[in-house]
Formats: structure tokens, C-alpha cells, sequence
């Protein structure tokens, strides 16, 4: 057989290009013109640096030559709205800048690697960026800004013999990344407000997160598993240099799990285990680090929630049992207790009610698997939470092997301004759930539950049984008309699809007919996931589900088989045409042909004929899906889907009929060629022209137009055959 | 079982221009090899490719012709090299000097490559477009390419602006 023998011949096309070039004056912008799909085949043989070279030389270019290099490095979708560096290499940073500025990005999420060199080095660059988003530049004005600081306890948790070393060493890199913060951020709080004491300016003031300006509305978020255990001076000495230098919004994660948490019945709390806290308690002689260790943990975190929440623990009351044996000392004189005796600790860790200041502007808290929420400090988060009129946002997103403490928030606080809550693999009982949500009336927008693939660290092993357990609770506990009494609109269900959809059909099923107003679905895939197919096909099968789903609600409360359905709009987004192509190849039935021979079409037939075999079986589960979404009036579909365009094409005509509810069709796209072949088809046939209209936001402006397609025609045809 | 190898396929390309060809050359072309098998009966109606023109389908057959009896790349290699970037660019011999023509006709084979489904030709046609551009400054690209700038007066500033941070590291 012969076979091509490509690597015995190593030359490079000097012969063909200078042969060529005698011709190129005739020829006009040829690449431009090719499709998009056309350039990804070429721009996977190209380097980062000539990537970034086409990306200068025209829009389309630009678009596409930065998506290919931007997605091959793992950044995501830049005209996505949301940007999220994660070890971005250097060179790209530039092609980076320009694809924001050019693109006017509300959300930026940074991920800092874990090196501190790196991360000195990306703070620079990630100050230029802010620059170049900044309003100073004219430039989008991000709204907000998240920084993920991955690894940061890995920088202080390196043991054996280097620990120290490496610890000191690391120490003074967190100082200086912690003076580049400051550095980079420099406050910018008014005047007013920042003659107060430190800790009201790192309150969140509702102003800010109205502001244009990104740089007063910035955020530092401190994210990953944080192990209690590795709470240490330096972490805090950083994020009390961020928090004191500008940041307005604060999230404090750390989702590990917080075995030395412990809370006794007398309402003491310790951290470290309690065994050796006795032992060491029995035997004073003992060695004593454990309790230095767990004391310097317990400073480290007072210290960084009074710098927080304006709180600090105090010396325990006096009528406690505890202090005639032991005087409480002040978190601030760490000397008096290292002369202490080990019985004196259990005084010192009690926490105080807190207090909580009048002005509190405290509007967004995000609480990541949080010190906060483990029993030695849920008592003082219910408080706050109960004492902060102004919070609007409240997250919860909890990963940890104490589910039943968790639980307990949501019987307990009262927020009447919450506005938007949203919690992740959070173990709440619908029951508890519901009376939160009662308790709260109007006043939530927005919900969100999902649920990660972290369901292998939810308490209960086994899969399956342990999504039950978050949920297990009779939905029929949740009583339905206090959420019709709430008239949430809209409501948001974000669902996660690491779930397996498959296992969640019979119990989700009464949920959707408990939100009576619910009017959009937002499914969003794990785009990180290395299997884009698996997690598309579970999109594809999930809205499948739920669209039936919502369709039976309405006609079991209505009983009323008319009614319509209240699922208006469904958008369709793909973020990876791979993606696309092995959702298409593992779903693909075959369904019988004549269903796509479509007789009214009769002057493209040969056309038909010649793609048929391919494009209607591929074509099939879009198909399916559309099929049981009777209600649907507007259909959209986003620009990433390249091969899907051009099926999309090929079954365009049919929509009217075998869709007879769709009266809008809303394609966003950018292609010319692609643009022209559908106004063709459209206008030509069936359809009124389409009207472009400027489609903001989730696409950005430049590079897509929205084309709403009226379905008009479709009242003039009768669905017959439906 | 007929010979399939002697069978002659007629094709009209949208200027009129026919050509009749070996079954088994016009199969390099998945679209082709398709339809063909589609249709049961013999047809002696041509086939039309309305989006292919003479002279490049000329050049596509020579390819076809030259190619023929190797085997079809399956959809399997076809997803991981697509998977993994910087595939490299070499060109066998003939192949290099095959697509040793001008930039319209280069552009015009890769669209019928793309259309008629011939993967292996649209690789060297992608292969050589890179080639061009590879070592190239972008306006020795907007040059070869004549690629006309749409950007905003604001958006070119921004850009070279990029650069010169890039540059002043």
C-alpha cells in the first residue's frame, strides 16, 4: 500500500512561495474570506507568536486566531464574558490585552498559579490588564474581578525537614506579593469612609458594586482547600494587605474539611483534637506544640475576621465555668498564653457573641466551605447574618464532612434584604429550604443550586445515595404555596452537569412543578472538563428532561392541555465544536429518511440529496430535543457552533413546520458566507427577511450580529404534519 | 461483484465543464463516495458540484488521480490530530509541488478540499497557507495576504499599545 512518506521530506515551501507571489496582486484579502471553520484547520499548524500576528491584521482574524490560541491554552472563551486566566503563558498576555479591550468583558477571573514567582511576576501583568480594562483606558470597565489564589496553602504546608525553610522563605515572598497588592490596588476609598477604623474599609459598600470604575469595585477572593491546620501568619499577613488595600468584596474559602473543629457541650469551642487537648490536659509536663499550633491558627483566623467583620473575640464572661480556673486572654497578648497551662485554653477559645457594627455595608459574602460555617464559628456567621441589613448576595458553597452544622443556617437567619442566594453541594433539607424561602418572600430574585463533582467528598460514599442525601427530604415538605406566594421571576436553576441527569429524573421531577415561574433554564457545562463530549451529551439529555418537565408541570396545574408552556426562550450554546461533533456522533439515531425529504422544498433537492445522508442523522438529536419543547417561541443559537451552523442551514426550512410554535429563530453569527446562504434560503423560500439586531452581552458586539428570524410564514402554511 | 475501478462517474462543475473519472479517484472525496453510495442504480445524468469550478476541480483530480488506492484517514486519527496542536507541516514531495500555485487557486482548492470532503488535500492546502505564514511579521502578512484592515483608528492604537508592553518587558 502506498502511503504518504511526509517526514522523508523535510523542506519547507520557499520553491512555493516565491513562485507564488508573482500572482498575489490580483488576489484580495483571500484568508479573510475563508470561513472560520476553514482557519481553524490552518491555525492548529501555526505558532502562539504568528497566532497573535494574524490577530493584528483584521477583525475576523482577530476573533478567530485569538479564540484558537486562547482555548488552546486553556483561558476559555474570551467572547464568553468571562475570562479566566490560569497559568497563562507569558507570550499570550498581550493577545490576552487586546482580545479584552476589544471585547469589554464584565467578568474577569484570574487564576494565580501557585508559585509565588509567578505570581509576582502575573500581578504585574495582571495590573497592566486591569489597566487596559480599566475606564481610564476607555476601555469595558469589568465589573468584577475575582482572583483565585490556587495552591496559596501549599506554599506553607511543605513538610519535613525543609518546612521551616521553606515557610520563611515563602513568608517573605507572601510579604512582598502582599506589598504588590498594595502596590497595584491602592485604595480608593472616599474620603468619608476612610477616616474610619481599617475595618470598615473592607466592608462592601453597595456604591462600589454600582460603580463603573473597576478598580472600585475589585475583589479579592482567596479560594481552594485552605486547610485550617495552615492557617498561618504569613497567608494572613497577605490577605490582610489585600483586604486593607482596596478590596471590597471578600470570599473566604477553604474547603477542607476541619476534623480538629470541635464543640463542646458547654459551649466552648477548641480546634486540634480534643483527645490530645485531655491527654495534654492529664499530663501538663506534656509537650505543649499542639496547642501552640492550634492557638496560632485560632489567632490567625480571629485576626482576619475582626480585620474582616469588625469583630474579635473577647475574654470569656465571667459567670463561665471556665474562668475561675483559667482568665480568658486577649487574642492580641499571644505571650500571656504561652505561659499559660493547657486547661487555661479551654477559656481562651470561647467566642463571644460578636458585635456587630450599626453601619454594617456589608452587601456580598461569599462563604466557600468557610471557617465560618464550622461549628466553633457558626453561631457567630448566624449572627452576622441576622445583623446585615444590607447584605443582598449570600453563597454558600460547602464541601466538608460536617453536612449536618450546614443544615442548621438556614432554620436560623433572616435576611430581609437577600436578594440573590445560591449554594453549591450544600446538604439543606427542601423543608428547611422552603420556610428560608417563605421567610424571605419577595425579596430573592435569584436562586441557584448546584451541585459539583464533588460529590465523591459529600459525606455518605456511594453515588447516587449521596446526592439523596442532600435532597432526600419529601419534596412535598416544601409546601407550594409559599413559592407561588413569592412569584420569584425570574428563577434560575443552574444545574452542574457533572450530575448524572439519568438518576435525577423521578426525584427532580415534582421541583419543576413547584416553580410555577419558572421562565428560563440556564445550563451551563463544565467547560473545564476534559470530556466536553460526555458533559454535552448530559446538557443535551438534561434539557431534554427538563423541557418535558416543564411542559407536564403546566399541564397537571393548569389541567389544561392548552396552556402554554412557560419555557420561552431556549438558547443553545456549544463552547467547543469537538464538543459538538461527539454530542452529535453519540447520540446520532437514525430516524427514517422521509422525514427530512421535504417536498415544499423541491428546487433544492438535489442539494438535499447530496447532504441528506450525513447532515439528517446528525441533525437528529437537535431534532429531538426541539421536538418536545412544544412551547418554545424563541429559539437561539450561538456563534460557536460551526459545524451546527451550516446543519442549521440545511434544516432551517423545516423548522416552521415540524416546530410550529417557534415564531423567532435568533442565530448569532459572525460569517458572512454563513449569513448570506441563510438570508438566501430564508428570504427566498419561506420567510420574512431577517433583521440583524445588535446582540449585547453574553456575545459582545463585535463579534456577532443577532439574527432574529421571524417564523411568520408558518401561519400561512398549515402544520399538517407535525 | 462488478470491477468497481472501471467504473466511469460523470461530474459538471458550475461552469458547465464536465469530467468523467474513475469511481475509484472521484472516492477520495468523502462527499462523493457518499453519495455514490447513496444511489443504487446507475445514473448517467452528471453529478452537479455547484460550489467547484473547472480548473480547480482539474487540479483536485490530478491530486485524486495521484492519490488513489491509498487509504482513507478514519474518523479516529482525523479527532486526535485535531486534538493536538502543532501538527507538523511538512509536505511530501509531490504534494509540494502540486500546491505550487498561485494564492487564488491555493484558496480555491482548499474551499474545494473542504467541500468535497478531501481531508488529506485540505491538510497540505492548511499546511502550506501556514507555512506562508509562519516567520512573518504581520505586515509581511497583511502584504502576501492582501488583508485589508477593518480595525478602528481606537482599536489599532490599542493593539500596537499591546505590543509595546510586550515588547518593553
Amino acid at each position: 500500500m502506498f502511503r504518504l512518506r511526509c517526514n522523508e521530506h523535510r523542506h519547507t515551501l520557499f520553491v512555493a512561495l516565491t513562485m507564488s507571489t508573482s500572482s498575489f496582486s490580483n488576489s484580495k484579502n483571500l484568508i479573510s474570506q475563508l470561513p472560520s471553520e476553514l482557519l481553524f484547520q490552518i491555525y492548529p499548524y501555526l505558532s502562539s507568536a504568528s497566532l497573535y500576528n494574524l490577530s493584528k491584521l483584521s477583525r475576523h482574524l482577530h476573533h478567530t486566531a485569538l479564540d484558537f490560541l486562547f482555548r488552546h491554552h486553556g483561558i476559555g472563551d474570551p467572547y464568553d464574558g468571562w475570562i479566566t486566566l490560569y497559568r497563562v503563558p507569558r507570550e499570550i498576555l498581550p493577545a490576552l490585552h487586546s482580545a479584552l479591550f476589544l471585547n469589554k468583558l464584565d467578568n474577569y477571573h484570574v487564576y494565580l498559579p501557585s508559585e509565588v514567582d509567578d505570581v509576582l511576576f502575573d500581578l504585574r501583568a495582571i495590573k497592566a490588564t486591569i489597566e487596559r480594562m480599566g475606564i481610564k483606558n476607555g476601555g469595558g470597565g469589568c465589573k468584577n474581578l475575582k482572583f483565585f489564589l490556587n495552591d496559596i496553602d501549599m506554599w506553607i504546608s511543605a513538610g519535613g525537614v525543609d518546612f521551616d525553610a521553606t515557610l520563611a522563605r515563602n513568608h517573605r515572598k507572601l510579604r512582598q506579593l502582599g506589598q504588590r497588592i498594595h502596590q497595584f490596588f491602592p485604595a480608593q476609598i472616599p474620603a468619608d469612609r476612610a477616616e474610619g477604623d481599617i475595618s470598615n474599609n473592607t466592608h462592601v459598600g453597595r456604591s462600589e458594586l454600582e460603580d463603573e470604575d473597576l478598580l472600585s469595585s475589585r475583589r479579592l477572593m482567596w479560594t481552594r482547600k485552605v486547610n485550617v491546620e495552615k492557617w498561618r501568619d504569613a497567608f494572613l499577613d497577605v490577605l490582610e494587605e489585600g483586604l486593607e488595600n482596596g478590596c471590597s468584596q471578600i470570599g473566604i474559602s477553604g474547603g477542607a474539611r476541619v476534623v480538629d473543629a470541635y464543640c463542646d457541650s458547654a459551649g466552648n469551642y477548641w480546634f486540634g483534637d480534643i483527645k490530645e487537648l485531655d491527654r495534654v490536659a492529664k499530663d501538663a509536663e506534656g509537650p505543649q506544640t499542639q496547642h501552640l499550633s492550634t492557638w496560632a491558627q485560632f489567632k490567625s483566623a480571629s485576626r482576619l475576621l475582626s480585620r474582616v467583620f469588625d469583630w474579635s473575640p473577647v475574654k470569656s464572661e465571667p459567670e463561665d465555668q471556665g474562668e475561675a480556673t483559667a482568665p480568658a486572654l486577649d487574642v492580641h497578648e499571644p505571650g500571656q498564653f504561652e505561659s499559660s497551662s493547657p486547661l487555661e485554653t479551654r477559656c481562651l477559645l470561647r467566642v463571644r457573641p460578636i458585635r456587630v457594627v450599626s453601619n454594617n455595608q456589608l452587601a456580598t459574602l461569599n462563604l466557600d466551605g468557610s471557617l465560618l460555617l464550622e461549628p466553633p464559628l457558626l453561631t457567630w456567621t448566624i449572627n452576622l447574618l441576622n445583623n446585615s441589613p444590607s447584605l443582598t448576595s449570600l453563597s454558600l458553597h460547602l464541601q466538608t464532612l460536617l453536612p449536618s452544622s450546614y443544615a442548621r443556617i438556614f432554620p436560623l437567619i433572616f435576611i430581609p434584604s437577600l436578594r440573590e442566594l445560591s449554594f453549591m453541594d450544600v446538604n439543606v433539607s427542601w423543608k428547611d429550604l422552603g420556610a428560608f424561602l417563605s421567610r424571605h418572600g419577595r425579596s430573592i430574585v435569584k436562586l441557584s443550586i448546584s451541585v459539583t463533582d464533588g460529590l465523591d467528598s459529600l459525606p455518605t460514599g456511594g453515588k447516587g445515595f449521596e446526592f439523596e442525601v442532600g435532597w432526600e427530604s419529601p419534596v412535598d415538605e416544601l409546601s407550594m404555596p409559599m413559592l407561588e406566594e413569592m412569584a420569584m421571576t425570574p428563577i434560575y436553576v443552574v444545574w452542574m452537569l457533572n450530575w448524572e441527569p439519568d438518576a435525577l429524573e423521578v426525584e427532580q421531577t415534582p421541583l419543576y412543578q413547584r416553580f410555577p415561574s419558572l421562565n428560563g433554564i440556564v445550563l451551563i457545562t463544565d467547560r473545564h472538563t476534559r470530556t466536553y463530549g460526555v458533559g454535552f451529551c448530559r446538557l443535551a439529555r438534561a434539557l431534554h428532561r427538563i423541557g418535558r418537565f416543564i411542559k407536564s408541570f403546566k399541564v397537571n396545574a393548569t389541567d389544561n392541555p392548552s396552556m402554554e408552556c412557560p419555557l420561552k426562550t431556549l438558547t443553545f450554546r456549544c463552547y467547543h465544536p469537538i464538543s459538538f461533533q461527539r454530542f452529535l456522533e453519540a447520540n446520532a439515531v437514525p430516524i427514517p429518511l422521509d422525514e427530512f425529504i421535504d417536498s415544499d422544498d423541491s428546487d433544492t433537492a438535489s442539494t438535499t440529496s447530496i447532504t441528506r445522508p450525513d447532515n439528517s442523522i446528525r441533525a437528529d438529536p437537535i431534532v429531538q430535543i426541539l421536538s418536545s419543547l412544544d412551547g418554545i417561541t424563541t429559539l437561539r443559537f450561538g456563534a460557536q457552533w460551526f459545524d451546527f451552523t451550516h446543519q442549521f442551514v440545511v434544516l432551517l426550512p423545516r423548522f416552521a413546520k415540524r416546530f410550529p410554535d417557534v415564531e423567532v429563530l435568533e442565530v448569532i453569527e459572525h460569517q458572512e458566507h454563513v449569513l448570506k446562504k441563510m438570508r438566501r434560503k430564508i428570504g427566498r423560500k419561506m420567510l420574512a427577511r431577517p433583521e440583524g439586531i445588535k446582540f449585547k452581552g453574553e456575545v459582545g458586539e463585535i463579534i456577532g450580529t443577532c439574527w432574529r428570524i421571524p417564523m411568520k410564514l408558518k401561519r400561512d402554511r398549515t402544520p399538517e404534519d407535525v | 461483484m462488478a470491477a468497481p475501478a472501471t467504473q466511469q462517474i460523470k461530474i459538471r462543475c458550475n461552469d458547465e465543464k464536465e469530467f468523467t473519472v474513475d469511481r475509484d479517484v472521484l472516492e477520495r472525496s468523502v462527499l462523493i463516495k457518499n453519495m455514490l453510495e447513496d444511489v443504487t442504480e446507475q445514473q448517467d445524468a452528471p453529478i452537479p458540484l455547484p460550489n467547484v469550478s473547472g480548473p480547480v476541480m482539474a487540479k483536485v483530480l490530478e491530486y485524486c488521480t495521484h492519490h488513489r488506492g491509498e487509504p482513507l484517514p478514519s474518523a479516529d486519527t482525523e479527532q486526535s490530530q485535531d486534538e493536538t496542536r502543532k501538527r507538523t507541516t511538512d509536505i511530501s514531495e509531490w504534494d509540494q509541488k502540486f500546491i505550487t500555485v498561485d494564492q487564488e487557486m491555493l484558496f480555491e482548492i482548499i474551499l474545494a478540499a473542504n467541500y468535497l470532503d478531501i481531508k488529506s488535500l485540505l491538510d497540505v492546502g492548511c499546511k502550506t497557507v501556514a507555512n506562508m505564514i509562519k516567520g512573518k511579521t504581520p505586515e509581511e502578512i497583511r502584504k502576501l495576504f492582501n488583508i485589508v484592515n477593518d480595525f478602528t483608528p481606537e482599536e489599532e492604537a490599542q493593539i500596537k499599545k499591546e505590543n509595546e508592553w510586550a515588547e518593553d518587558r
